[in-house]
């Protein structure tokens, strides 16, 4: 998960110093799952990238009002889903985004050096595990664990009711719970024999 | 539904929502059904909030 006071130290150096450095990293940080994010709601991996850039763009012209944003993973992503739906109603579509045909794919943040504490063939388990979630559910639990985005604001950026979020993590972490049980079951029964 | 509670309840402790109240829920809940200790086990050990 990304580590809220790294974020925060990125946000200050960008928004008191004009740090280009760390606008990059900011950009390196959060643009794969910004577009997955965006690629989910608009299915178009392009417009995903411009809209993502854009929302960059915008960050940098307005780094001055930056320190002022209280969370700005939340902050990222509620722009992007902004003009995601912005573009919708550009279009021809005039869709509304229905959080049931959203099918993220997000780009595994497993990778991160701090995670070696934990084995390879463990992470291999929950990921298989959050692959076979249902769609909603996969994409409120990568926000929630990978993303550090609370409950309230997950309910607020997929326009949801805190309790769905609730029920959608705990059916998560049943699932997740149940297959690492299950499959430590299966290599136990296999090691005897 | 006491074990979908447990569930919404340890979800909730692993992603930081967790109350004091439901807390105290969970172990109550924990000590009642000894059985669900080794569900808990597994996602603290594998999926605490600090390692990932």
């Amino acid at each position: 998960m990304k580590k809220p006071e790294n974020i925060r130290l990125l946000q200050q150096a960008i928004a008191c110093f004009d740090d280009t450095q760390a606008y990059k990293q900011l950009f390196l940080l959060f643009y794969p799952s910004l577009v997955h994010f965006a690629v989910s709601i608009i299915k178009s991996k392009e417009s995903a990238e411009e809209i993502v850039s854009d929302v960059f763009i915008k960050i940098w012209e307005k780094r001055q009002h930056l320190e002022k944003v209280e969370n700005l993973s939340f902050y990222l992503f509620t722009a992007v889903k902004n003009r995601c739906i912005n573009q919708f109603n550009d279009t021809k579509y005039k869709a509304e985004i229905n959080i049931n045909d959203i099918t993220v794919e997000f780009k595994s943040l497993y990778h991160d050096p701090e995670q070696k504490m934990i084995s390879a063939e463990a992470i291999r388990q929950i990921q298989e595990a959050i692959g076979e979630l249902p769609p909603r559910c996969r994409l409120i639990f990568k926000l929630v664990k990978e993303e550090g985005l609370k409950y309230k604001e997950v309910a607020e950026l997929l326009q949801l009711s805190i309790k769905t979020v609730e029920n959608q993590m705990s059916l998560a972490f049943k699932k997740i719970g149940t297959a690492i049980d299950f499959k430590l079951h299966q290599l136990a029964v296999f090691s005897k024999n | 539904m006491t074990i979908d509670r447990f569930w919404e309840l340890l979800s909730k402790k692993h992603c930081g929502e967790v109350s004091t109240g439901e807390l105290n829920e969970l172990e109550e809940l924990l000590r009642v059904h000894p059985e669900w200790k080794k569900a808990a086990h597994l996602i603290r050990l594998k999926f605490s909030i600090n390692s990932f």
